[in-house]
């Protein structure tokens, strides 16, 4: 079941500019659906392997 | 605000036929609180189940669940789905005339999802409360019996409602975390493969930048070619130097036999699989054992055993279901809970068995990879060779996949089995060495010349050299990058979880003085105080995700309660905990449904639960069940606006038949008004002044010898002996005194018709006897109860007073 309380704090985790905005819309999806952990754990990583291969071709 | 006016069951459970159970009075809408008495299997946990099923907004009876019943347990067994409709129907008095009747209907087809009467009306039904507002006394007893700070959190989870917070806290720390640390290492491990590459093919631990430069300059030398003066100079200049190769027929086949062995040189058979295979299976084994065992339980029945023998006070022996063994009523109950604990026992092995499968799934993979590419590689050498053969090593490669698509892809329940040898593996290495040999004496046939040979020997292995360490520098470019990128999304974990313990903290310190307070009412004792919830953040594997009960015991901190708690003090700790969370998480739900919880407290301290009740919840509504005769007449008595309702009888079509209750002494005069059933009005009246005389007795500190055994309990004679003395020194003159002279005259009719009565000469009892003992009896009760308050008089030791709660009936020596 989805949290309000969890909504609540990602929400307020997005105004501070260290953390990763969008490492918290991946956990605030995953409340917002109930998603399986493993899920989400491999949109995190497809998500670091996209940034890595963005990262790469700027560095080429 | 929410309470209930009706609760209609049909074809639910134990209700057959469509069952209703009011909580209204005639000619009065507004619902008021009940106390149902029935006997156990009289379908009152059917009436508990109902109201759970009706308000899970995941449609469920969790104890059923956890007794692997689920949803298909629901309907009652003889409901046809093609003709019957099993459901819960609640009608609502809602003080913002939001809901009214509701309808949730089990559906045949689809069985976890009932129809609803209305989706939108659910929802705010569900909305309703945070804290579940019903209890049952396993409930109670399993917040007890949960030793570990992990369960408690779990409980506690589930009744302030922080389940959804719970899991998430879960998902991140034993899912996300591990999936992302498992990556990490994956790769961390193919930059260490990459490095046994590149060890075989330079001869040198050393793979720094410096000693790679120094080895490859040292063959381009040999060849008579400028040193390269730097690593990215060597890496460029590679395929340049790849040119030389020779462009005759020969040189081209010895290039390609050279490359084929180069790349067969690298590759290696894993070593330790077959050991991790074996050690999984072992696993896997005993836990299958395990499964079938559990599979074998049942468990429902287990509990229903148990309930029977733990609510049948009088019974002091039962069979369990599971080994037939005949048990101690105390033993049986730790039985259960050993039960309970294989259960939980094999959920841990479960997840545990699941993780060493997970990786051993990504180990085959990895191997049946390296053998495919082998095989390919075996493929190419086969076009010059055609006399090459490799069985052993397809063998392997089918075992292999065998094993992927076989027990690891299913491993609960699954036969086990290892296709794969020590002689195979050691087969496919001989294999790969005979294939190398192959190939050095087909190059020697082939009669090139050595310098043609030392070039194209050297080409593939620079070649060779240059993939390989651009292959570790990409590797450990995307480590280092996935690295900070999981550094990142820990720190958004944790703030988040930081921040969920904190609202919980706050939760927890909200509650605690109430506990404490809610404690105090249940017990009086002094010794035991500031009584908290506290988070368990110490780490570990639950750190953050347990907690505990603390309090102060003679002023010494003790953490966990149950250091210095007994079973009964743990449970109205249990109960102050619960009722809190009502109190203080449901604003708008202002209804509890509480199932045979008076069982979970010694019968001395189920007064103070009325009190709890009294004093913190009298605006609320309760449905309280019991199959406790004397407590129901007890609330009967003490709570005159409830409506009180007995289950008069259950059968399996009929379901139960529900009746108002009388008064013992109502039941008593409409007995004696039918011939038949004098004996029994005797024995309701032998039985209710009985226990009544020992509850004024108790309540009163009159002495009464002290029993020794269970088998010689004070006689009635003895009972009014001491009523008499301790009033008639307390209270001389008052006609509370003299009435219970005029009432133990009967004494010699009701003695025969007590719980231990001797003699059987009831029947010979006339009718009016009975009468006039009745009579006499409920005068000397109404000198000593209090109409305000509805309680009895008792000794009160502060005061050296004899009254009532409220104070207003005060016994007191008559003035001379």
């Amino acid at each position: 079941m989805s949290s309000d309380i969890i909504k609540t704090h990602l929400e307020e985790m997005k105004k501070d500019k260290e953390l990763d905005a969008a490492f918290i819309q991946l956990l605030s999806d995953s409340n917002a659906t109930n998603e399986d952990g493993k899920d989400t754990a491999g949109k995190i990583l497809n998500l670091i392997k996209k940034r890595y291969a963005e990262s790469k071709k700027n560095n080429a | 605000m929410l309470k209930v006016r009706k609760i209609t069951l049909s074809g639910f459970r134990g209700i057959l036929k469509p069952q209703d159970l009011l909580l209204t009075a005639k000619d009065d809408k507004k619902p008021r609180s009940l106390v149902l008495y029935g006997l156990n299997s009289s379908g009152k946990t059917s009436f508990v189940d109902g109201v759970e099923w009706f308000l899970s907004e995941d449609n469920k009876v969790e104890w059923l669940t956890r007794e692997d019943a689920e949803e298909k347990a629901y309907p009652h067994l003889a409901v046809d789905p093609d003709k019957d409709e099993s459901f819960v129907e609640l009608q609502f008095d809602d003080s913002e005339k939001k809901l009214d009747t509701l309808r949730k209907t089990y559906n045949h087809k689809k069985i976890t999802q009932p129809s609803l009467s209305s989706d939108d009306d659910f929802e705010n039904v569900y909305k309703a409360f945070v804290i579940k507002p019903y209890l049952r006394y396993l409930e109670v007893i399993d917040f007890v019996y949960n030793q570990t700070g992990l369960k408690k959190y779990q409980r506690l989870a589930n009744w302030m409602g922080f389940e959804s917070e719970l899991s998430f806290q879960e998902k991140l720390a034993l899912k996300i975390l591990p999936e992302l640390k498992r990556k990490k290492d994956e790769l961390a491990a193919t930059v260490k493969a990459l490095e046994q590459h590149l060890f075989k093919l330079t001869g040198s631990q050393d793979t720094s930048d410096i000693e790679i430069l120094r080895i490859c300059n040292g063959v381009l030398t040999a060849h008579k070619i400028a040193e390269q003066k730097s690593i990215e100079g060597l890496l460029a200049y590679i395929p340049e130097f790849a040119k030389l190769r020779a462009t005759s027929s020969v040189g081209i086949t010895i290039d390609k036999l050279t490359q084929a062995e180069t790349s067969i040189g690298l590759f290696t058979v894993s070593n330790t699989l077959l050991g991790s295979l074996v050690d999984a299976k072992k696993q896997l084994d005993d836990f299958n054992k395990e499964l079938k065992r559990i599979e074998q339980i049942d468990v429902i029945g287990l509990y229903d055993q148990a309930l029977e023998v733990l609510n049948k006070q009088t019974e002091t022996s039962t069979t369990c279901p599971v080994c037939g063994t005949s048990w101690e009523r105390d033993e049986l109950v730790k039985h259960i809970q050993d039960e309970l604990n294989l259960l939980t026992k094999v959920k841990e092995d479960k997840e545990a068995i699941e993780k060493v499968i997970n990786t051993l799934k990504s180990v085959v993979r990895q191997e049946a990879g390296t053998i495919e590419r082998l095989l390919s590689k075996y493929d190419d050498v086969q076009k010059i060779i055609p006399a090459l053969t490799y069985e052993k090593t397809k063998a392997y490669k089918e075992i292999l996949s065998g094993l992927e698509s076989g027990w690891l892809a299913k491993p609960l329940g699954a036969t086990t089995e290892i296709a794969l040898t020590k002689e195979l593996i050691e087969q496919v290495e001989a294999e790969q060495k005979e294939v190398l040999k192959t190939i050095t004496s087909e190059k020697t046939k082939i009669q090139p010349s050595e310098r043609d040979l030392k070039l194209a020997e050297d080409i593939e292995k620079l070649t060779q050299i240059r993939v390989k360490l651009i292959e570790i520098r990409d590797t450990e470019a995307e480590s280092q990058f996935t690295e900070k990128e999981i550094t990142a999304f820990a720190a958004v974990s944790n703030k988040l979880i930081t921040l969920i313990q904190e609202n919980i903290k706050s939760r927890f310190n909200e509650i605690s003085e109430r506990i404490g307070k809610y404690f105090s009412i249940l017990r009086n004792d002094k010794d035991i105080k500031n009584i908290e919830i506290v988070l368990n953040e110490e780490k570990g594997r639950a750190a953050g995700r347990s907690a505990e009960i603390q309090l102060h015991y003679y002023d010494v901190t003790v953490k966990p309660a149950y250091k210095v708690l007994s079973e009964s003090l743990l449970n109205s700790l249990g109960l102050a905990v619960y009722f809190t969370c009502i109190k203080q998480f449901n604003d708008s739900c202002k209804f509890i449904v509480l199932d045979d919880i008076m069982n979970s407290l010694d019968i001395d301290k189920r007064d103070t639960l009325l009190d709890l009740i009294e004093q913190e919840f009298s605006d609320y509504q309760i449905i309280l069940f019991t199959h406790d005769y004397y407590w129901f007449q007890k609330i009967v008595r003490r709570f005159p606006k409830w409506i009180p309702k007995k289950i008069k009888s259950w059968g399996y079509e009929t379901g139960a038949v529900i009746d108002v209750a009388a008064t013992t002494q109502e039941e008593i005069e409409e007995c004696l008004k039918d011939s038949t059933r004098i004996e029994d009005a005797g024995w309701k009246l032998g039985r209710y002044v009985e226990s009544t005389l020992n509850e004024l007795c108790e309540g009163l500190w009159a002495a009464v010898r002290y029993r020794y055994t269970k088998n010689d309990p004070p006689s009635m004679e003895e009972l009014f002996d001491a009523l008499y003395a301790r009033l008639n020194d307390k209270a001389k003159g008052h006609a509370a005194v003299q009435q219970i002279q005029e009432a133990k005259k009967y004494e010699p009719i009701m003695r025969n018709f007590v719980s231990h009565a001797r003699t059987n000469s009831g029947t010979s009892i006339a009718p009016a006897e009975i009468k006039r003992a009745a009579e006499e009896w409920f005068k000397l009760e109404n000198e000593l109860w209090c109409k305000d308050c509805h309680q009895f008089v008792e000794y009160h030791r502060s005061k050296e007073s004899i009254e009532c709660q409220c104070g207003k009936l005060k016994l007191e020596k008559a003035k001379k």
